[in-house]
């Protein structure tokens, strides 16, 4: 068995084991949420139980999960390559994660109706859309940073609107399409889908706007335009949300949300900002 | 000017390290005479059988077309009788990287950085003559050649 195989055998493993442990939590939950009205684990689909019996629906539950947690594992190998191979390769790993994840949804119970499970494939869309747009933004910093040193590099755009063009667009997926789908196929038909939206999805997507204002401050310094993106995409997403639920006073929560999203993301792009002046002065000094 | 020579036997090629208290227009006209020196020493390629030397700072890039290895600058194309591993080897800690299985690249001469959706880097030599696409797998040994 060459290197490669091993590589492939081992994330398979590990990423199936890992994926039977967290989505048994949180495949509990949701089945907990979706089937008994409160965030309870139950670990099979009382649909899937009732539909083909407890033993092979437990069976069917966690192969699925397995092979859902296999194909995360092996997420980045597609795209350790370049040109045709990583169209091919990620189109591949994509049908694969389309297929397995549509089976669990369909299966479990868990999207109500085909315009849910559309949206989870919608969801999965976006996943590899920014799966590809980090990796290219990756790419765009790392070329930079070889014309800068072969005294290729522009001078830096008003606002550094250029430079942050990237990461703009990532914010648009990342606090505008990701937060819309990922409300609508979470929160469809319960009780209090803005509540959920403002505890579960706020925290996570201002952690996440953060790291990326990072990784732009430590490459080009303070860029304004990709805070105020995060801020401004995240409140048009939850204003869509307020058209599903028809929360009575949307106004107040949803401009803290915002505010919260758009504090993380400056944060990280001050810290990084700071890095990139720290890394300056050193260099000059050498 | 303290002049100073370090032996290393570790070293493949001189290694020169200018130290200065600033970069004054004398500085930088030295570090310029010694990059010079470097990119005049004469490369020997061949047209028609007949050897022609090359001064190393005018080669845009090695490549491979399967008939054999060639050199191109923006005079022409020469054929060349080393295979190309055995030009990365004698160009080791140069400006002559390689940038994907089949071209080595003189970093000197590119004018021009564009990256595709996929991830390959299209470099533009001396303004637009030759143009050579780096593979994501050469990145590394591009970024050690420039220092990052």
């Amino acid at each position: 068995m060459n290197e490669m195989k091993r590589a492939w055998l081992v994330r398979i493993l590990a990423g199936g084991l890992c994926g039977m442990a967290g989505l048994f939590l949180l495949g509990g939950l949701f089945n907990g949420a979706r089937f008994q009205g409160a965030w309870e684990i139950v670990a099979v689909s009382p649909q899937m139980a009732e539909r083909m019996g407890l033993p092979l629906a437990a069976v069917l539950q966690f192969g699925l999960y397995f092979l859902f947690g296999a194909g995360l594992g092996v997420a980045t190998l597609p795209f350790a390559d370049e040109g045709e191979q990583l169209a091919l390769r990620s189109a591949l790993h994509f049908l694969y994660m389309a297929a397995v994840s549509s089976a669990l949804v369909l299966l479990t119970g868990w999207a109500l109706d085909a315009a849910m499970w559309l949206v989870e494939l919608l969801l999965l869309v976006l996943l590899y859309v920014m799966i590809w747009l980090g990796r290219w933004i990756a790419w765009c910093g790392e070329l930079d940073a070889i014309r800068e040193k072969l005294g290729l590099a522009p001078a830096p755009s008003p606002l550094r609107w250029r430079e942050s063009l990237p990461h703009i667009g990532f914010a648009a997926l990342l606090c505008l399409a990701v937060p819309a789908a990922l409300s609508v196929t979470l929160f469809y038909g319960m009780d209090d889908p803005t509540r959920g939206m403002i505890t579960i999805i706020t925290p996570l997507t201002a952690i996440a706007a953060c790291v990326p204002g990072i990784s732009l401050g430590r490459r080009h310094g303070f860029c304004p335009l990709y805070p105020l993106a995060c801020g401004g995409f995240y409140l048009l997403s939850l204003f869509g949300l307020y058209f599903v639920d028809r929360y009575r006073d949307p106004t107040v929560p949803f401009l803290v949300c915002a505010t919260v999203v758009l504090a993380a993301a400056l944060a990280g792009n001050l810290c990084g900002g700071l890095l990139h002046q720290r890394g300056r002065k050193k260099e000059a000094a050498a | 000017m303290k002049v100073e020579v370090k032996i290393d036997p570790d070293l493949s090629r001189p290694h020169v390290i200018i130290r200065a208290p600033a970069a004054t227009p004398e500085v930088l006209a030295l570090a310029e005479r010694l990059r010079r020196e470097e990119t005049s020493a004469p490369f020997t390629a061949f047209r028609e059988n007949e050897a022609v030397l090359i001064p190393l700072g005018d080669i845009l890039r090695f490549y491979a077309d399967g008939k054999g290895v060639s050199c191109q600058t923006e005079k022409g194309t020469f054929a060349v009788r080393q295979r190309l591993y055995e030009l990365e080897e004698e160009f080791a800690g140069t400006r002559f990287v390689r940038v994907s299985n089949s071209e080595i690249v003189n970093l000197d001469r590119v004018t021009a950085l564009d990256l595709s959706l996929t991830g390959t880097i299209r470099m533009t030599l001396a303004g637009g003559a030759a143009v050579a696409f780096a593979s994501r797998r050469y990145v590394k040994k591009i970024k050690e050649a420039v220092g990052l």
